[in-house]
């Protein structure tokens, strides 16, 4: 409840912010017609395809694929882990993102990335997280996040928030990446997971980057 | 001349450990706080005239006490380390030596400050001030651009030359004050009249520079709203300043205008937080991108190693059917070239394992049971590889050749398959589907050693070896049931069912070669025509099912 009433403050700060804005036909919601975002030093704009005519024409339109493996995910993946929708995902990348204090996670191979992600998003596959011996990327990727590694033991008191997203509901490449990082240790308060994924984002119309470099 | 892929292979490696070897974090926190030093150096200078004039005198002695014990500290935590500020030493001589050149300054300054403090200042006490602060403002200034230096990424960073002068920025504001002190106290006034107005000058050429960019001081400008909304603070702030300032040059209202400006340094510092924040998450994004580079190098070297090894499987069954081909007559010539052609290639590939190959691509793994195995073909190959010389130098006259490589040809194919599972085996990945996509390259890499296999089993049965009835059968049937479970996907083999239009498409025409060839390999009683046919049209089948793993390798959805 709190956390729903901050969020509406804070989106009613960014909108108050953009009073002065141009009026535009699809908003984000009522208020909010877009959200400029830092991206390498360089500002890019979420805003919604204004076109009401659009539809897409990617592989996002694919209603079904073979399940297993592409079965449909639970709301709530992993019990105490919150699922969060596009507005939180602004939110996120309006404050934590721009604060330092939290990482949008694009969960997916780097294939998939290339192709397109949401503003903002780092690319760090579920593979790489992977449990097994002998994983050298674990302890490096911890540290870029800001957790600390004292006498083998992590601690994660100061390391970003982790918003997980991969292709959407049928896609389980960022339930993968979610429980390996559970399994490395990473506190559950301090990861969070957006189930629409690309194919939601995409259908709203919500703006997407192709990475650079 | 490095072939560019190995090129990239090897840069990689050594462009992540200089990534984290020089441990940005802790640069970026001595570069953060040695720039805090050079604003300092003006900010002591002009609270201790501050006491001289009696201008907010209690107030300012706890400043100043406050400002010189942190620049102290921050100091002996550059050159030694300091643990509450996060300070790690560096070893770098040339910082070394400059933190040194610093400290000699250093240390009669904050004799005299604490002279000012205690009220024990005399004239050459702020004779000393005035005259090293400057000195002291410009070692520590070479100082920073030492440390960042050695932040080698910073040249490659969006707005790394605007962050630095945003930084700047804070120093003159405390510059300018200590001018006006200068000023007020008739202390080479032309001198620090001019020093003010240039210091003025730069602030402003600086902030619009830091707006939309300057090619004078080398800075990019900014649309990132955050930062301009601070910078348009900093403005606004800095307009009102200016009647104030004017004032205050002519001896009016110092104070007023010392507390403005002390105002916008506030302001100036919380840009130049944004600033740092903007570039802390570039640098993320380059350590953790620099990562995954590194983490998918590793995945294309074993799909290659796997794709390669699945290949040499191939190969031994080529080798033997075109020796067969040569034995019938079947295009003599040209089989003997081909022959020379594939055992150079089985042995290239076979070396590229155990020490690299540049053209192959091929970097030699170090897991021993691979190893071992890799010696294991070795030592078949070379007693192989001599048979194969001797029919295509054509001094088989006795078939011993031959008979060699079909006695020996389906040992070095279990052996080359072994290879291929412990490659598969090094896959320590969880993820399913590049494990599925891997097991496929495997699948189809094994289509290709049949197609070779049943064509040289079907020329063992026209030779009269009737006992390779029973082999030919077998590699049919699992030619057909692997070829079923690429086109439908078998869960049970790990075989997923393509999606992919394409890779639809091709299994469909590998379907329709296989659907031509399949009865002319069950045929009982072959006549010359149906074995030419096979002849022809097997290293078609061999093309296209090569096409179909190379789309399974590179669609995002197979």
């Amino acid at each position: 409840m709190t956390s729903k009433f901050s969020l509406a403050l804070k989106l009613l700060s960014l909108s108050l912010l953009l009073t002065s804005a141009q009026a535009l036909e699809v908003n984000i919601k009522q208020g909010l017609p877009y959200v400029d975002v830092d991206i390498n030093g360089e500002s890019v704009r979420i805003q919604r395809i204004q076109d009401t005519s659009h539809k897409l024409k990617n592989s996002y339109t694919r209603t079904s694929r073979p399940a297993p493996p592409f079965s449909i995910q639970p709301f709530e993946p992993i019990k105490g882990i919150e699922t969060v929708s596009e507005l939180d995902v602004i939110d996120f990348i309006s404050n934590e993102v721009s604060d330092n204090t939290g990482l949008l996670m694009d969960a997916r191979m780097p294939k998939w990335y290339n192709e397109g992600t949401i503003p903002g998003a780092i690319n760090i596959p579920f593979s790489m997280l992977s449990s097994s011996n002998n994983n050298p990327f674990v302890a490096q990727i911890f540290e870029i996040f800001g957790a600390v590694n004292k006498n083998g033991k992590w601690d994660f008191s100061e390391a970003q928030t982790l918003l997980v997203f991969d292709n959407g509901p049928w896609c389980q490449q960022g339930v993968r990446a979610m429980k390996n990082l559970l399994q490395q240790g990473y506190p559950k308060s301090k990861i969070k997971y957006y189930r629409g994924g690309m194919q939601y984002w995409q259908i709203l119309g919500l703006t997407t980057i192709k990475p650079q470099g | 001349m490095i072939k560019k892929p190995l090129q990239l292979l090897m840069i990689v490696p050594l462009l992540s450990t200089s990534l984290f070897a020089l441990s940005d974090k802790e640069l970026a926190i001595s570069i953060n706080l040695s720039g805090k030093q050079r604003m300092l150096t003006q900010k002591m200078t002009k609270e201790s005239f501050l006491i001289h004039d009696n201008i907010n005198k209690q107030e300012n002695i706890t400043k100043l006490k406050e400002s010189s014990q942190l620049f102290d500290k921050t100091l002996k935590g550059l050159i030694q380390g300091d643990d509450d500020l996060k300070l790690v030493k560096v070893d770098d001589p040339k910082i070394q030596a400059q933190l040194k050149k610093v400290q000699a300054l250093w240390e009669p300054f904050y004799k005299e400050i604490n002279n000012v403090i205690n009220q024990k200042a005399t004239p050459k006490s702020y004779q000393l001030l005035e005259e090293q602060n400057l000195p002291l403002l410009q070692e520590m200034n070479q100082a920073v651009a030492l440390y960042t230096q050695q932040s080698k990424n910073n040249s490659k960073l969006t707005l790394a030359n605007d962050i630095n002068l945003a930084g700047k920025q804070r120093m003159l504001t405390q510059k300018m004050g200590k001018d006006l002190l200068f000023i007020h106290n008739k202390i080479k006034t032309a001198t620090y009249q001019k020093d003010f107005k240039d210091s003025r000058v730069l602030f402003s050429e600086t902030l619009d520079g830091l707006f939309d960019g300057s090619e004078k001081l080398n800075l990019k400008g900014t649309k990132l709203p955050k930062i301009r909304k601070q910078l348009t603070v900093v403005k606004s702030m800095w307009q009102a300043e200016q009647p104030i300032l004017d004032k205050a040059l002519k001896d009016q209202d110092i104070q007023k205008a010392i507390e403005g400006l002390d105002k916008i340094l506030i302001e100036m510092n919380q840009a130049s937080t944004l600033y740092t924040k903007s570039i802390n998450r570039q640098k993320q994004r380059l350590k953790l991108s620099s990562l995954i580079h590194n983490f998918m190098n590793k995945s294309k070297i074993l799909k290659k190693r796997i794709n390669l090894s699945g290949k040499q499987r191939m190969l031994t069954q080529k080798m033997t059917k075109l020796a067969l081909m040569i034995d019938a007559g079947i295009n003599t010539k040209e089989s003997k070239a081909q022959l020379k052609e594939t055992a150079q290639l089985f042995e290239k590939t076979l070396n590229g394992f155990k020490s690299g190959d540049q053209d192959l691509g091929c970097i030699p793994s170090k897991d021993p049971q691979i190893q071992a195995q890799i010696a294991k073909i070795e030592k078949e190959w070379q007693q192989f590889n001599q048979h194969i010389q001797r029919i295509v130098e054509g001094k088989d006259g006795d078939g011993s050749s031959l008979e060699y490589l079909i006695k020996h040809n389906e040992s070095l194919l279990q052996a080359s398959n072994e290879l291929v599972k412990r490659y598969e085996a090094s896959n320590k990945s969880q993820n399913y589907l590049d494990k599925a996509r891997l097991h496929i390259v495997n699948i189809a890499g094994r289509q290709r050693m049949l197609t070779q296999k049943m064509t040289k089993e079907k020329l063992l049965i026209a030779k009269g070896k009737s006992e390779y009835n029973d082999k030919l059968e077998k590699s049919i049937k699992l030619f057909d049931a692997s070829l079923n479970a690429l086109i439908k996907g078998d869960p049970q083999q790990n075989i997923v069912k393509p999606t992919n239009k394409e890779m639809k498409q091709q299994l469909q025409v590998v379907l329709k070669l296989w659907h031509e060839l399949k009865p002319l390999y069950e045929k009982k009683e072959i006549n010359k025509q149906d074995l030419a046919t096979i002849i022809q049209k097997n290293p078609l089948l061999l093309k296209e099912m090569n096409k179909a793993v190379q789309i399974s390798e590179k669609s995002i959805e197979y």
